[in-house]
């Protein structure tokens, strides 16, 4: 093997591992997003009551929060990536099991209500960094510094409970009603 | 004679129109003098949403009493409003509307449970949910001891139909109102009659357990209120525990009445210490920020004996860390008080606490060897021997034991130690009887109410 050719390989090689890269970021990136997310049609609740809530893109004046900032773990990359793979491969056999309609979530919750985590604190926490920022209102003040100094075990969304979804139950319960009327 | 009948039509007149001025002055000062109660306006244009303002509004003219006692409150200085606490999601179960929403998508409930509390206050209502305070205190009305309010208390035993509301009677009014019970939701998501409101351990129909109100009493929940030994008398007194009557009568309580209006009572948690105040009160030593130690809603943390059960033993598992419980008490004393004091007070608690155990202990050996003779009656209120026991242990007994852990010697010595050596000789003498006899004497031979 001569130089020319090694030098050759090593460019070709840079440029396809880039681009690789380039478009496993991108792919990454996108399928965290609700438009992805809600090709699966039993996500669409999910996509429809996001869009209204505080972290949608309705014009409440908040940034909006992708479906994977809220519903994967943000501790570190590679965590980030397993995990992604796990709930993707999941929710896809889920998706093919034809699982995932209202019905079932709400038996599910009625079940457990104290289930697993709906939403990852270290995903809340990578964009809600100060929680005691000037101008908070006093009785959130009050409650964030018991969380800030280690006081209690509560997560962000023992108290916000309705910042991803507002109030699913209910939206899942009228497409209930809905689903029935058109039968 | 017509000039003077001229003045006198004028004088007519005159008199006529300020007779006419002065009953409609008279009208005008009724005015004056509206009905506060009912028209109370309140018109606040700060520091709230659209929504909470109309729940404000609205409810000053409805509901003055609770308007009133909220806007001198620490929460409403805080911001924290009607709709903070009142307002629940459509999918609540305890979600209904007031004629003020109705229409709109605001849902609320009249029943506000720790979890709501817990939004703004965590590390309290956890520590309280370890307490007895939380599940303990409702457990017997809603499992162990349903059978004494319904069937014995309601009179079931007596001919009352079994179905019939009265037989909640004395739950609603007695249990039920220190203890807590179970929130039962009628079809408008509302509690019924019966189930709400409740005491210190009500369970929600959210999964929340215990009620906040008891001691901060609504809706101007007073941090100085629960410091007040009254807050704890409401429950803790009376013929079984009478709490607030050993500490009327110990050294600390005696201070109190003396000095307690003078007392700073509003110093913020945990700096609440002694110079605050000159004596302690229940929540000093069972809760407060005192010295090194920090505040507890956990009243059960600083205690070493169950003084309550049928037999005294050291705190375990969910009823406490009784080692812990005394090294955190003693802690606490050492603020006011020498060690040898200190070591003194508990060796008296301590040396009560087996006496009584010792009494309990050959008294329920008793009981057992006449039941496995046959010779104790099914039905214990109907048999002297075991209501003797019962007094021995859930009145007298406890009044020994609680007489002496906060230095009430009244009740230590004149209702406790001295009525238990009699209610002991009673019951040894029944036993010899049955067991010399070997049957059962034909009528109870204590008075239905036993020994005060």
């Amino acid at each position: 093997m001569n130089k020319a050719n090694l030098i050759l390989g090593l460019v070709i090689g840079i440029i396809f591992t880039t681009i690789i890269s380039l478009v496993t970021a991108s792919k990454v990136i996108s399928t965290g997003r609700a438009n992805f997310c809600s090709s699966c049609h039993e996500m669409e609740i999910f996509r429809d009551t996001w869009r209204a809530g505080g972290h949608g893109p309705a014009d409440k004046g908040v940034i909006k929060a992708q479906c994977a900032q809220c519903h994967l773990p943000h501790d570190n990359l590679v965590v980030y990536l397993i995990s992604k793979f796990k709930f993707g491969l999941h929710d896809y056999l889920a998706h093919l099991r034809g699982k995932g309609k209202p019905q079932q979530w709400l038996v599910k919750w009625e079940q457990d209500q104290e289930q697993a985590p709906k939403a990852y604190e270290s995903g809340c926490r990578e964009c809600h960094q100060q929680l005691i920022a000037p101008g908070i209102p006093l009785k959130a003040f009050t409650a964030h510094r018991q969380y800030e100094l280690g006081l209690t075990q509560k997560t962000c969304i023992s108290c916000h409970q309705s910042v991803g979804h507002g109030d699913i139950i209910t939206a899942m319960k009228e497409t209930l009603k809905k689903q029935a009327i058109f039968k | 004679m017509r000039v003077c009948g001229l003045f006198r039509c004028v004088f007519l007149i005159v008199l006529a129109t300020f007779l006419c001025f002065s009953g409609a002055l008279a009208q005008s000062k009724k005015v004056l003098y509206p009905d506060l109660a009912k028209t109370k306006e309140l018109i606040i244009t700060r520091g709230y949403s659209k929504a909470a303002l109309q729940c404000i509004q609205c409810h000053a003219q409805k509901t003055p009493g609770i308007v009133e006692d909220w806007k001198s409150s620490s929460m409403a200085r805080a911001g924290v409003s009607c709709y903070d606490c009142h307002v629940v999601p459509k999918s609540s179960p305890m979600a209904s509307q007031c004629k003020g929403v109705k229409g709109s998508n605001i849902f609320t409930s009249p029943m506000v449970s720790p979890k709501t509390c817990a939004r703004c206050h965590p590390s309290e209502v956890e520590q309280f949910e370890k307490s007895a305070h939380a599940a303990l205190a409702s457990q017997p009305v809603v499992k162990g001891l349903v059978k004494l309010w319904r069937n014995l208390e309601g009179g079931v035993f007596a001919g009352m139909d079994p179905q019939s509301p009265l037989t909640t009677a004395p739950r609603q009014s007695g249990c039920q109102a220190c203890h807590g019970s179970q929130v039962k939701l009628g079809p408008d998501h509302r509690p019924t009659k019966d189930s709400w409101p409740g005491g210190i351990g009500h369970r929600y129909p959210d999964g929340g357990i215990g009620n906040c109100t008891v001691c901060h009493n609504r809706h101007a929940f007073s941090i100085a209120q629960a410091r007040k030994p009254e807050a704890c008398g409401k429950c803790h007194l009376g013929p079984d525990h009478p709490n607030m009557e050993i500490y009327y009568e110990s050294a600390h309580g005696q201070k109190y009445l003396t000095e307690g209006e003078k007392w700073n009572w509003e110093a913020a948690p945990d700096a609440w210490e002694p110079g605050d105040y000159t004596a302690p009160t229940c929540a000093t030593c069972h809760m407060s920020g005192i010295g090194d130690l920090s505040t507890t809603h956990n009243v059960t943390e600083r205690l070493k004996w169950d003084l309550v059960h049928k037999k005294s033993v050291v705190r375990s598992g969910q009823r406490g860390d009784g080692i812990r419980g005394r090294k955190l008490m003693r802690k606490v004393c050492l603020n006011c008080h020498s060690s040898i004091f200190v070591e003194a007070h508990f060796n008296k608690l301590d040396n009560s606490v087996a006496l009584y155990n010792f009494y309990w202990e050959k008294t329920a050996a008793m009981l057992s060897q006449l039941k496995a003779k046959g010779l104790l009656k099914k039905d214990k209120w109907n048999d002297g021997i075991q209501e003797l026991a019962y007094y021995l242990w859930h009145h007298n007994g406890r009044r020994a034991r609680q007489g002496a852990a906060m230095a009430g010697p009244d009740y230590a010595h004149w209702h406790g130690f001295f009525q238990m050596f009699q209610i002991y000789k009673d019951i040894q003498a029944i036993y010899n009887y049955r067991l010399k006899n070997g049957k059962i004497e034909d009528l109870s031979t204590v008075m239905s109410t036993g020994p005060y």
